[in-house]
């Protein structure tokens, strides 16, 4: 397989793997009476288990918990490969909220008038 | 539980084994930038006027940490088209995982049973309720 391929498998793999950890670290924390998180969690487990095998069958690896943990891995890394582009997002809105301003309100120009 | 994790992965006796030790390594690589970057970004959340008032030397201080940050950023970045390639995988990564959690999430709650329509408030009720209103709205109670 080309290996810049094989790499954006492995990319794609691990960063859809981490993410549903992440979903069900957050179904987790946020578990209350009125919740129902089986159907999310069944689905974000099933994510999981499907970028493992399919980063173990890109990268020619047996399918077991070496390659859960390579695969975590790689998300790990390619959050981190995007974490600028969040950043980059992030300072823009960090920008939008500097620069803000109060709007005019009649209402309480006409109590300053008072 | 998150700073636990972070101490553990820091301060460690031995070197932990592959893929763990190249995760540590990406880790301290990219807090170079990311640590001035998050002080940055909270110090600019505290300073912007987002209920209309300016504390200018928080918001300096964060603008200064972020121009850092991006600096910090820049100076070690060598972007090459398998880069691009790898940033693309992963967002079509986390939007898949996300989207796949939105379909749950909207099969659960077409799956949850309806609740019965509520009754009406009875005649005892509905004065209380009114008492409560009137109460809050400062309107004497009627004779």
């Amino acid at each position: 397989m080309n290996p810049e391929f094989e790499s954006a498998i492995s990319v794609f793999a691990g960063s859809a793997a981490l993410t549903s950890l992440f979903v069900i670290l957050a179904m987790i924390g946020a578990l209350n009476p009125y919740h129902r998180p089986v159907i999310p969690v069944l689905g974000a487990a099933a994510v999981i288990l499907a970028s493992t095998y399919l980063f173990a069958r890109s990268t020619g690896i047996v399918v077991d918990s070496v390659a859960l943990r390579l695969t975590m891995s790689e998300g790990v890394l390619a959050l981190i490969d995007i974490l600028p582009l969040v950043f980059l997002v992030f300072t823009f809105l960090l920008l939008q909220a500097s620069l803000r301003k109060r709007p005019e309100d009649p209402l309480l120009a006409l109590l300053d008038s008072e | 539980m998150a700073l636990l994790g972070l101490t553990v992965m820091l301060f460690r006796v031995e070197e932990p084994p592959q893929p763990e030790s190249g995760v540590v390594a990406a880790v301290m690589g990219a807090a170079m930038w990311l640590l001035p970057a998050l002080a940055g970004s909270a110090l600019v959340l505290i300073g912007a006027p987002l209920y209309w008032r300016t504390r200018p030397a928080p918001l300096l201080t964060g603008w200064a940490l972020i121009v850092v940050a991006w600096f910090q950023y820049y100076s070690t970045l060598s972007l090459t088209l398998l880069d691009a390639l790898r940033w693309v995988s992963a967002l079509l990564g986390v939007i898949l995982a996300l989207a796949v959690f939105m379909l749950c999430v909207r099969t659960a709650e077409r799956m949850t049973p309806r609740e019965p329509e509520t009754e009406e408030l009875s005649e005892k009720e509905r004065k209380y309720v009114e008492s409560i209103l009137r109460r809050h709205l400062e309107v004497a109670d009627e004779p």
